[in-house]
């Protein structure tokens, strides 16, 4: 979707100060929210996981803080898979203990990848190789999408094959794995920004095999 | 903040109450002040806590051990151990270019399974800056998880489009013949940078190296400083 999510290239915001000392959470619930959310066996893919927070309404997504979308976005999964219901989350004093199961996984390692599919590889074959000069396709899916709007329509160049993965934009809307090859594309800043950029630059970009096509 | 001086396993165990008395007030009105805000953000929280620990959806200890994991098991000195180990050892560096998750393994390093890492190697002339420009992408098994600057519209909006100017804001002016590569991580590839060795540090150990090594250069954002200057 050509969501606010979606964000390379625009200008007008202000740079945040580096700290080198911050803490990891500023407040209490921002450690409920991160922790929460890694500690549930989600039934979601973490394609679809992003997708929940590309869909806040752009006008609250620039003015809430970061953990602010996580817990928007929980909210909203949880629901969306009748884990949990709006109304015991306005009331959830009213929600009944159910007795404790025993402990869950608490490798905490492992918790994240249990959120990341790993594609079957079996007869997926490339179709561009290093070197190959390709066009990022003018496409402006209504769904999720990791090809990014200041890309598309833009020439690069294939830099590395970074294998096969399960495709964002179908996994996240339940659509299937559809697994494809992903490129790293290297990309002249001057072919995306112009005479603004130095011709020196580069941009690389991880690109799925759908979004590309032999450039003319 | 005053909650944090309540330990965690205390604060779970007051949320139900506190949730289900405000709960239902949380619905999004006018805030003016900044607190009201974070209140009501903290309410959602512990309400959200409350009803999935109720329900046997999280068990609160896994909770506790997984924020107490990145708080204190993994960060940037992990990231920083494989720099300084690519400084001393040429032949580590090669495999640590080629596949950062395989030679962080080597160290004992784990949680690089589930994502490609590759590591992006700052040589003179050539400087490197990552960034997610479309949510948060970032190693965690090798980095810990990232700063607010990074996380924040403004560094994804502008990293892409001026990194110079990026970079001159955070200190780091670059002659214009450098080449500056921008790794945007769109997919489940993350991306790390091997800063350049700074001067003044022949002889000193492995261990001295890493502690020289910040969490921002191996993002892009700085150099690595002179051991003098710390």
């Amino acid at each position: 979707m050509n969501g606010i999510h979606d964000l390379g290239g625009m200008d007008g915001f202000r740079l945040k100060e580096r700290d080198p000392d911050e803490p990891l959470f500023k407040h209490e619930w921002e450690r409920l929210v991160f922790g929460s959310y890694l500690a549930l066996k989600a039934p979601w893919s973490i394609d679809e996981s992003r997708y929940g927070v590309e869909r806040i309404p752009p006008e609250r997504y620039l003015t809430m803080p970061y953990y602010a979308r996580w817990l928007y976005r929980n909210e909203q999964l949880l629901i969306k898979y009748g884990l949990v219901t709006a109304a015991e989350l306005a009331d959830a004093e009213a929600v009944p203990a159910v007795a404790p199961r025993a402990p869950g996984d608490r490798d905490a390692s492992r918790l994240l990848s249990g959120m990341i599919v790993q594609a079957d590889t079996t007869g997926v074959m490339p179709s561009f190789a290093v070197g190959d000069r390709v066009l990022v396709k003018n496409e402006h899916p209504e769904g999720h999408t990791r090809a990014p709007r200041y890309v598309r329509g833009r020439q690069g160049v294939v830099q590395r094959d970074q294998g096969v993965h399960v495709f964002p934009d179908t996994n996240a809307m339940g659509l299937g794995h559809k697994p494809q090859h992903c490129y790293s594309v290297r990309f002249n800043a001057t072919e995306l920004w112009g005479e603004r950029a130095n011709p020196r630059d580069r941009v690389y970009v991880d690109l799925f095999d759908d979004y590309l096509e032999p450039a003319p | 903040m005053d909650d944090k001086k309540v330990s965690r396993r205390e604060f779970l165990a007051k949320t139900s109450a506190a949730a289900s008395v405000t709960a239902g007030a949380t619905h999004v009105h006018s805030h003016e002040a900044a607190d009201d805000v974070q209140s009501e953000y903290s309410l959602r929280a512990r309400a959200l806590v409350s009803v999935l620990t109720k329900k046997n959806l999280i068990d609160p200890a896994t909770l506790d051990q997984v924020v107490d994991y990145y708080e204190t098991k993994v960060g940037p000195h992990i990231g920083a151990r494989l720099v300084a180990r690519s400084w001393l050892d040429p032949d580590f560096k090669d495999r640590l270019v080629a596949d950062a998750g395989a030679a962080a393994a080597e160290l004992g390093i784990s949680g690089t399974l589930s994502s490609e890492f590759r590591a992006v190697a700052n040589e003179p002339g050539v400087h490197n800056l990552v960034v997610c420009t479309l949510c948060s992408c970032y190693p965690w098994p090798l980095l810990g998880l990232p700063p607010t600057w990074y996380k924040d519209t403004a560094y994804r909006a502008k990293a892409v489009i001026d990194p110079r100017g990026v970079l001159r804001e955070f200190g780091l002016t670059l002659d214009d013949d450098v080449e500056v590569r921008v790794w945007d991580s769109t997919a489940e590839v993350r991306y790390m940078v091997i800063p350049e060795r700074p001067d003044h540090t022949n002889g000193l150990s492995e261990e001295a190296l890493a502690a020289l090594v910040t969490r921002d250069a191996m993002i892009g954002a700085e150099r690595v400083p002179e051991p003098v200057q710390r």
